[in-house]
């Protein structure tokens, strides 16, 4: 099958054998020569070979793959995510090397427990599973956005009695104005009274913190009672309450937006934050103690922030199982200094 | 700025020069499968042809104030992925001949010279549908159902010089057909860097 004429060798013939893979080394160097023969020659056949190629791409390039990709080039170009309103641009740092890039889109599921009752006194619960957030409005007025692993209870005629609410877990409130009747969130370890203000309760253990972005509260934890300014921070750590004025709000209450921020926190104090909110639990390598990182997290589930743990610092995260299955199973992941 | 239409090259590396990251991610997202695609005609794995683009797409953020004004990000990006992939085929030294003739002509080609998938991809069917019934299904059993020519023969019950012959017809036949398409794409690439 040699199409190599002595006079005539028909090019068409063996440019559609050099595609199909049957061209011979023969057919081959011709076809080389050919193309090499005028610019025009080489135009043709790169042309057709366009087409041949368009035909059937060797692969599949999907949106998937073009979003990994993004990901991959902005943290590489040192690319600090994309920056709205009140999150400051922060960029994703360890040791100046690397950054690390958002998630365009953040994916938030809603999940309601609610149970209804008859009688007058009945309560609601508004819960969240592991990794989702809510955001619901109380009949008083009151908006309140639910972390994820929390859960908050109120009666439904809380407009009529004191407006007292049960939070487990942590939310973030805007309450209605109203100072004959305050507004009360109860916790295991803390208690916040409010008339009409802004705020955030973190209790899901007794590391509990209110932070106050505006108007005015009172809390009471660690057998404190303490009148809170806006940008004013109440911690409980170790059953001693202190308060930290002056406070970067976004690094408390962003996560209502979906956004997580650490800035120069220590490892211990991020996974703690990533055990609060994902079905997970963290063995640290003790070599890593006293390393702090900043970054930002915006809607990624727990595989893409162990990728992006490993992309920006020298550690290899290992998990017990496949963290899709987060939601059902609690799971280990371990992460060691490289 | 997250909203704002970058409408031409010109005003996206006027954008770039300023840093702006919503320039740049509108380009990465606007040629980087099809360059990806691209790719694939030099080297046919496919996470060394992402990791060519990804290569290029940095360099374009790295050298982004050294781009002139009246850049053609469309070339820019075709001939740093040339230059990539054949950096990556002498390093490889794979001497398959597919890639050994790419090797020594890929150079003097000039971007504008290549169509890139999706500026090809609309033109298609049109000059498809225009195909004689028989080599349109010997085309599509070959790149479709990547049967072997052979294989075709046997199949349509053909000679194999047959199916080569139909191949070379559906090709040619295809290639004038997009002539027009493609000189229409020149202009308007002509005209976008003009601007």
């Amino acid at each position: 099958m040699n199409h190599i004429g002595k006079d005539n060798p028909n090019i068409n013939i063996i440019i559609a054998r050099y595609f199909g893979g049957d061209a011979t080394p023969d057919e081959i160097a011709w076809l080389r020569d050919w193309i090499e023969q005028s610019p025009k020659n080489k135009k043709d056949f790169f042309e057709q070979q366009d087409i041949w190629e368009a035909l059937l791409p060797s692969f599949d390039v999907t949106d998937n793959d073009t979003e990994k990709a993004e990901r991959r080039v902005l943290a590489k170009a040192g690319i600090k995510p994309r920056s709205s309103g009140l999150v400051k641009k922060l960029i994703v740092f360890w040791s100046k090397i690397a950054a690390v890039a958002i998630l365009p889109l953040l994916a938030i599921t809603v999940y309601f427990l609610v149970r209804p009752g008859n009688t007058p006194e009945s309560y609601v619960t508004l819960s969240t599973d592991y990794g989702c957030t809510s955001k619901a409005a109380l009949p008083d007025g009151t908006v309140v956005w639910l972390n994820a692993n929390s859960s908050l209870e109120y009666s439904r005629n809380i407009t009529d009695n004191t407006r007292d609410v049960n939070l487990r877990g942590e939310a973030y409130f805007s309450v209605k104005a109203d100072a004959a009747n305050p507004f009360v969130v109860n916790t295991p370890y803390i208690s916040v009274t409010a008339t009409g203000t802004e705020f955030n309760v973190n209790a899901y253990d007794s590391d509990a913190s209110v932070t106050l972005s505006e108007g005015k509260v009172e809390a009471t934890g660690a057998g404190k009672r303490v009148a809170l300014l806006p940008g004013e921070h109440l911690a409980i750590l170790d059953g001693h309450a202190t308060v930290s004025k002056g406070v970067d709000l976004d690094r408390y209450c962003a996560w209502r937006n979906g956004v997580l921020i650490f800035e120069n926190d220590s490892i211990h104090t991020i996974c703690r934050r990533l055990e609060q909110i994902y079905n997970v639990s963290f063995d640290i390598d003790p070599a890593l103690a006293g390393q702090t990182f900043r970054f930002i997290l915006k809607g990624e589930n727990l595989s893409e922030i162990m990728n992006l743990f490993e992309l920006t610092a020298p550690v290899t995260c290992v998990s017990s199982g496949n963290l899709t299955d987060a939601v059902n199973s609690r799971q280990t992941i371990r992460i060691k200094r490289i | 700025m997250a909203n704002e239409e970058f409408k031409n090259d010109a005003l996206l590396v006027a954008a770039l020069k300023y840093d702006s990251h919503e320039a740049f991610v509108k380009i990465f997202r606007q040629y980087y499968a099809n360059l990806v695609r691209f790719t694939a005609r030099f080297i046919p794995d496919k996470s060394t042809c992402e990791d060519i683009v990804q290569e290029a797409f940095i360099r374009v953020w790295t050298n982004r104030k050294k781009l002139e004004t009246d850049t053609s990000i469309r070339s820019y990006l075709i001939s740093l992925v040339q230059n990539l992939a054949l950096n990556e085929l002498r390093h490889q030294k794979v001497k398959k001949s597919y890639q050994d003739m790419n090797h020594e002509t890929i150079l003097s080609l000039s971007p504008d010279e290549h169509l890139l998938y999706s500026e090809l991809s609309d033109a298609y069917e049109t000059a498809l549908s225009k195909l004689d019934s028989d080599v349109r299904e010997t085309l599509m059993l070959s790149r479709q159902e990547k049967l072997k020519y052979s294989e075709i023969a046997q199949r349509l019950n053909i000679s194999v010089r047959t199916v080569e012959a139909r191949i070379s017809k559906a090709i040619k036949f295809l290639h004038q057909n997009l002539q027009i398409y493609k000189s229409l794409i020149f202009i308007i690439l002509s005209a976008r860097n003009l601007l």
